[in-house]
């Protein structure tokens, strides 16, 4: 539907009330924002081509989700399925698309590991997430293998972090910094919308 | 509130633009909420100042984000200095306290890096528990049993259906049997140990 602008001395039909008042207290339209208002802080849309429910914030930050609530992943997990490493030549073993999110938002980024191994013996491997290639805080884990030692359950699991308003993509990686051995990693890595670090800007 | 339907002819009354389109919209206000209607439930808001969307629970509850969705993060606790000597203790500063309310589900994930002593170390455990030390949310058996090294550790944990309290999640590691070694969780030189607490989502319907 259409969004109706009211002006003064028309008649106000029950039509008008059902359809432009009640129906609208969250405006349906699509992406497009055919027809759309001038966008006021708090305005809330529902898109039906994309399914979003969606807040207008700020001129810099514009429709996003309820600005106070955790978004979930901004892109799809992917499995890994990787190695052997080879020597200690550091391995990106899962590369997320790229996605580009509003400042002041906290993330959480997670290895799930289904089975990672070293073939030798008192092997130490070593994982990072990455953010465009720079290691993110807090999220390094070594871990010493024995020969074919599983390491199952969540391996990696990374701190809380936020990302600057451009395009990230994030990977995982794996080296080898002590031992002679290779490793092999099989898991799910993916990323998460926590909630707010701040306000929008 | 019901939701009502409009008739042509029938008059617009005060009262149903207040209850029925007012009330029913998404108000945009404050914090303070001056000029604000009585709450009914499900009157949602939107603050200007606080950059959040809030829906009128009930009377106990009151203002809070939409029941059925998760609420996110809570709180976060990251350990940042070395702490050595350990053989079962709790992390220091890898804990978090938040009020929660009631019938709500938290996850809680915590992970860091510990270093063995040198000898033959045998099992290792990790928990997550409650401030007391009286519930476990979470908690890992290792068997890193291969001598004096660096290990990374993770731990989830759950908090099934809250009250309506102030909680504490604290994480806990050293070892489970009667061996002699100690273990150094390592901060600063590698990662700092982190734990996060999110709410997931209801566990059952809000107090009235």
């Amino acid at each position: 539907m259409a969004v109706k602008t009211f002006t003064a001395g028309a008649p106000l039909l029950a039509a008008d009330i059902n359809t432009n008042l009640m129906n609208q207290s969250v405006i349906v339209t699509t992406a497009a924002h055919t027809s759309l208002p001038t966008a006021v802080e708090g305005m809330m849309i529902y898109e039906t081509d994309t399914d979003k429910l969606l807040q207008y914030t700020t001129a810099t930050t514009g429709w996003q989700p309820p600005w106070n609530m955790p978004w979930g992943p901004p892109v799809t997990s992917v499995l890994v399925n990787a190695g052997p490493t080879s020597a200690a030549t550091v391995l990106t073993c899962g590369t997320l698309a790229s996605f580009t999110p509003p400042a002041n938002r906290r993330f959480r980024a997670y290895f799930n590991s289904s089975l990672t191994f070293g073939s030798v013996n008192a092997d130490i491997f070593d994982t990072l997430f990455k953010d465009n290639g720079v290691a993110i805080a807090n999220s390094f884990q070594n871990s010493v293998h024995t020969a074919s030692q599983y390491e199952g359950g969540c391996w990696s699991i990374s701190t809380e972090f936020t990302l600057t308003a451009a395009a990230h993509v994030m990977t995982y990686t794996v080296g080898r910094s002590a031992g002679t051995g290779v490793a092999t990693i099989r898991g799910t890595f993916g990323i998460e919308d926590i909630g707010p670090s701040a306000a929008p800007a | 509130m019901s939701i009502k339907v409009f008739a042509d002819g029938s008059p617009l009354l005060a009262s149903e633009i207040n209850t029925n389109l007012m009330n029913q919209s998404v108000i945009v206000t404050t914090s303070a909420r001056t000029s604000m209607p009585a709450a009914v439930e499900g009157m949602t808001v939107y603050e200007t100042d606080t950059d959040k969307l809030l829906t009128y629970i009930s009377t106990t509850v009151g203002w809070q984000l939409p029941w059925n969705m998760p609420w996110g993060c809570v709180g976060v606790g990251v350990a940042t200095a070395d702490q050595t000597g350990l053989t079962f203790t709790d992390i220091t500063n890898m804990s978090v306290t938040w009020t929660s309310v009631a019938h709500r589900r938290y996850r809680m994930t915590a992970n860091f890096v510990a270093v063995s002593t040198a000898g033959a170390p045998a099992l290792q455990q990790t928990v997550i528990r409650n401030g007391a030390g009286s519930f476990t949310y979470g908690y890992v058996a290792h068997d890193f049993s291969v001598g004096a090294n660096a290990f990374g550790v993770c731990c989830v944990g759950y908090m099934a259906d809250s009250t309506a309290a102030s909680q504490t999640a604290k994480v806990a590691f050293g070892r489970q049997g009667g061996d002699a070694a100690t273990y150094t969780i390592q901060n600063a030189t590698s990662m700092n140990g982190v734990l996060i607490v999110e709410d997931i989502g209801p566990a059952a319907a809000p107090v009235a």
